[in-house]
């Protein structure tokens, strides 16, 4: 997928003056925020369940070498196949590859952020196979050509007219040709249009929540079940993973879990947790013949070598996003690539080039909530602060700002001078602001003033006023 | 991609700082993947049947806790009638589901689903109390089409099916060499989706209905 | 960890923004740390603690300003300052600044012992819970972000706002989510920074309270310059002058009329 990262200022801009998200991500802090607070107060052994997921990763990804070669082994033996691919691209290539070698026509996909991050939709449609996306809110992003705007809600975005709409305009040729306006009614006009897909496709692709070095199983967690009809009826399974999917133990996945559906949506466990372990057994009755995981790199191994590695820790939760006001005020498409919120804040520039998102970093106020509530504990405010380092480092951010910035350092690093320079500005501002209290306008604080008035300072300053305190006394 | 493979697999090898893995870290991760575990799992104070069944009804799927196979069979026709679905249903070829004593009236198709059946019944693994979860595996007296197609999963469960945690749900649904099955699926109510609007509608694209037939133990 | 100085000497960190903007807050800071019965001092080598130059990445200038602050207050028991940012920033970030650096390590490590946010020093070391003052109002508390997260400061105030007499106590929605301050990231991105003071200024509106109190002026300059744009009249004050007795004068934004 191509980054728009670049464009945050214009977006984010955008998005501000769209009533509907406006609402929508208010419902979504409200009902997601509340729900997991609610499970999480429920599970006593929460706090620590978090410590154990975190100590979980950190373990695996010391050991990483380990695991991915165990599972890879393990694949193979459930009669499996593994491909490795550093890029996007090469991962796409591979996938199309597979698709061709089954002759396929159709291919349907189960939501997955990897596979978002590969753009393998897209190479799909260039390969020239039919694909359909099957979760729901995919599913409309695909007919309406958007990307996803929340990792784990993708279209809360879009209204339900537009929904409407689009339904109409892409299920008249299905023999759906009214205008549906209930939920109800959409939801299964879409259960029977992506039924056929379901019925009809050749390979299916998913991701996976989770991959286990211990059996070389996959694990899938949805709500709709759609992720467990591609995987069963196409002839054909393909997991697109990441490298850093991959875990010890079913032991360890079953904690890991128990901090997702919580984390994610205030679910105990979602509707359908369901694990895959290579293509059908020869007795079974259905199943796919063949599977296949590509495991993507994508970067990651680089950050597994710097200050990055504790972002690989990330379950894909969403519980940053869902907590941050940022996030809460700008949505996803803002940040303008695969992952937004504070874990795309920290990703976004690793993978799409460290000058192409500069905003991404900056454009968070440090408060340290996202850090609150993620599951495994990964210091996202840290994280962004390391980015803000290399940017400096790498003088990517605005040298404007780099000046001002370095005229503050200079004064605040001469006490003297600047307890000289400071006792004349405040006396200044403070007799021309004094009567009103605010000022609406402000020479070199036009951020500032843009958004709020700019409250009088009080005149003195504090070290001249206690100095003079002080002399009085010794008097 | 053997490229690739080589690739990556170094880039890991130097970020975690080894070249190799030697022959003691191996042997003590092996030993960490096949430990028994002793790690923290959820725990709780209900009574189990009562606290399995609210944990089901509390995500939309209807629970049934029945004393006698006459009333398992019973319990599947008021819930036929009940949702006013046709009388026919796909039943899996598993001998467990031999024993109940289905009325004449309903037209049982001992086989997998296909996309026209409209109900489906399964014998569940396991029933795991910690969250209400019903485990069930890929096997030929249980396709796993079963699970998803039909707008209607009927799951029929005995009490000693019931275990603690997930973690023993799982240990049920591998086969007696230990075998890891193609497919564990933890089904935990009816399918569900809340992408339009964020508003929970039942139905996506697993089955709408969840209804459970949980057999006490006599 | 309850104060076992006899007498103990206090280092007053005044912040940049008490120093510049409001002096009354670091006023009332000594008085509250004098009726507590520490000795007060305010070293002059102090201007900031760096937070600007290390939240933006100048990392080597943070340094210098961080040391500056280490230099300047040595030779205190305690360092106490009225904002849980700025005691944030030295009790949790400078230990990070020197990490490659050992002697500046043991020197951070030493200063964070030391150092503490005003309110939670009162409570925490001191062993207060009650404050002798009046304060006649309806008062709502925000919850600054570092001061919350970084320093656990979330009952301490509202432990000593509750002895204080004459005041109601109103608790404000989303009380913990951040303002929309963020140091430079106010100026950087004003329409985001915008739209989260103002879902606060609304959820203080709706409040009811007459007075909306918090620990840092970082947060309070900015909510008070949104109350205003929006023609609210809400007073807004440090809580230490509330504490302190001192909120009579004109509150954050209000002019001498």
């Amino acid at each position: 997928m191509e980054s728009k990262s670049h464009d945050f200022k214009v977006r984010s801009g955008q998005a501000l003056k769209d009533p509907f998200l406006q609402s929508a991500l208010e419902n979504l802090s409200l009902g997601f925020v509340e729900s997991r607070r609610k499970c999480a107060e429920a599970l006593p052994e929460f706090e620590a369940l978090r410590d154990l997921g975190k100590n979980i990763y950190d373990h695996t990804l010391e050991n990483l070498d380990f695991y991915l070669r165990r599972y890879e082994e393990k694949v193979i033996e459930s009669g499996g196949h593994v491909h490795w691919a550093s890029t996007p691209d090469e991962a796409c290539r591979i996938a199309t590859d597979i698709c061709d070698q089954a002759k396929a026509k159709k291919v349907i996909r189960g939501k997955s952020m990897i596979g978002e991050e590969m753009g393998i939709n897209d190479a799909l449609d260039e390969a020239g196979f039919e694909t359909t996306e099957t979760d729901l809110g995919e599913y409309i992003l695909q007919l309406a050509e958007e990307p996803p705007s929340h990792i784990v809600a993708p279209a809360i975005h879009k209204t339900k007219d537009e929904i409407s709409d689009l339904f109409q305009v892409y299920h008249a040729d299905r023999g759906f040709t009214e205008r549906q306006t209930e939920r109800t009614a959409l939801v299964q006009e879409a259960r029977q249009v992506l039924r056929e897909s379901f019925i009809s496709a050749d390979v299916g692709i998913t991701g996976a929540n989770f991959l286990i070095a211990e059996t070389g199983s996959n694990i899938i967690v949805t709500n709709e079940g759609n992720g467990d009809l591609t995987c069963t009826l196409p002839k054909v399974h393909i997991v697109t993973a990441a490298i850093d999917k991959v875990i010890p133990s079913v032991e360890d996945a079953m904690v890991l879990l128990r901090l997702l559906g919580r984390s994610a949506t205030g679910q105990e466990i979602t509707a359908y947790t369901t694990f895959t372990t290579g293509p059908k057994r020869a007795e079974d009755d259905d199943g796919p013949e063949e599977y296949h995981v590509i495991l993507l790199d994508n970067g990651r191994s680089t950050m597994l070598a710097n200050e990055f590695r504790d972002m690989l820790r990330c379950i894909r939760c969403g519980a940053c996003m869902n907590h941050c006001p940022v996030y809460g005020s700008v949505g996803g498409h803002a940040y303008g690539w695969v992952y937004p919120g504070p874990m795309g804040s920290v990703l976004t520039p690793m993978m799409v080039g460290l000058d192409k998102a500069v905003d991404l970093p900056n454009a968070c106020t440090l408060n340290g909530r996202c850090q609150d509530v993620c599951p495994v504990r990964i210091p996202l405010p840290k994280l962004l602060r390391a980015h803000r380092t290399w940017q400096h480092e790498r003088k990517f951010n605005s040298s404007v700002f780099r000046f001002g910035l370095g005229i503050w350092t200079f004064f605040a690093r001469h006490p003297n001078l600047y307890q000289f320079c400071t006792r004349i500005v405040m006396s200044v501002m403070g007799s021309l602001g004094r009567r009103k209290g605010v000022f609406n306008r402000m020479p070199f604080a036009g951020g500032w003033t843009q958004a709020r008035d700019l409250p009088t300072p009080q005149g003195k300053t504090f070290q001249a006023a206690w100095r003079a305190k002080q002399r009085e006394k010794k008097q | 991609m053997t490229l690739a493979r080589e690739k990556i697999l170094d880039r890991v090898a130097l970020a975690v700082g080894r070249d190799r893995i030697d022959p003691k870290t191996e042997a003590a991760l092996t030993k960490r993947l096949n430990r028994i575990p002793t790690i923290l799992r959820p725990q709780w104070d209900d009574n189990p049947v009562r606290r399995f069944a609210s944990k089901l009804r509390d995500v939309a799927a209807s629970v049934d806790v029945v004393d006698s196979p006459a009333d398992v069979a019973k319990s599947v026709s008021s819930f036929l009638l009940e949702n006013d679905v046709p009388l026919a249903v796909a039943m899996a070829p598993d001998d467990r589901l031999n024993d109940y004593p289905w009325p004449e009236y309903l037209k049982i198709s001992r086989r997998n689903v296909n996309p026209k059946d409209v109900t489906a019944i399964t014998a569940a693994e396991a029933g795991v109390i910690e969250t209400g979860s019903l485990v069930l595996r890929s096997k030929p007296q249980s396709p796993t089409s079963m699970n998803f197609l039909p707008e209607n999963h009927i799951v029929i469960l005995l009490q000693e099916q019931l275990v603690k945690n997930l973690e023993d749900g799982w240990r049920c649904a591998l086969d007696s060499s230990n075998g890891v099955p193609r497919t564990v699926n933890f089904i935990t109510g009816p399918s569900k989706t809340a992408d339009i609007e964020q508003t929970m509608e039942y139905g996506a694209h697993g089955p709408r209905r969840l209804h459970v037939i949980l057999l006490l133990a006599t | 960890m309850i104060n076992e100085h006899v007498n103990p000497s206090v280092g007053l960190f005044v912040t940049c923004l008490a120093d510049l903007y409001r002096p009354s807050v670091a006023f009332a800071a000594v008085k509250l740390l004098e009726d507590a019965g520490v000795t007060v001092e305010v070293p002059r080598a102090q201007t900031c603690c760096g937070q600007p130059a290390l939240n933006n990445g100048d990392l080597g200038h943070a340094r210098v300003l961080a040391m500056q602050v280490i230099d300047a207050f040595a030779e205190f028991d305690y360092v106490v300052g009225p904002s849980g940012s700025c005691m944030g920033t030295i009790k949790t970030h400078y230990v990070e600044l020197f990490e490659d650096d050992p002697e500046g390590l043991m020197k951070a490590q030493d200063l964070a012992e030391r150092s503490h946010e005003l309110i939670s020093f009162l409570t925490d070391i001191m062993g207060i819970s009650q404050i002798d003052a009046t304060y006649d109002g309806t008062v709502t508390y925000h919850d600054s972000c570092a001061g919350l997260r970084e320093l656990g400061i979330q009952e301490q105030p509202r432990r000593l706002l509750d002895g204080v007499q004459g005041i109601a106590f109103k608790e404000l929605k989303d009380s913990i989510v951040c303002c929309g301050f963020g140091g430079t990231f106010c100026v950087k991105y004003p329409e985001i920074s915008g739209k989260m003071v103002d879902d606060k200024c609304s959820r203080i509106e709706e409040s009811g309270a007459d007075t909306v109190l918090a620990g840092d002026l970082g947060c309070l300059l900015n909510i008070a310059g949104r109350l205003r744009r929006r023609g609210e009249t809400t007073r807004v004050y440090h809580i230490a002058e509330v504490l302190a007795g001192m909120a009579g004068g004109p509150s954050i934004g209000d002019g001498e009329n």
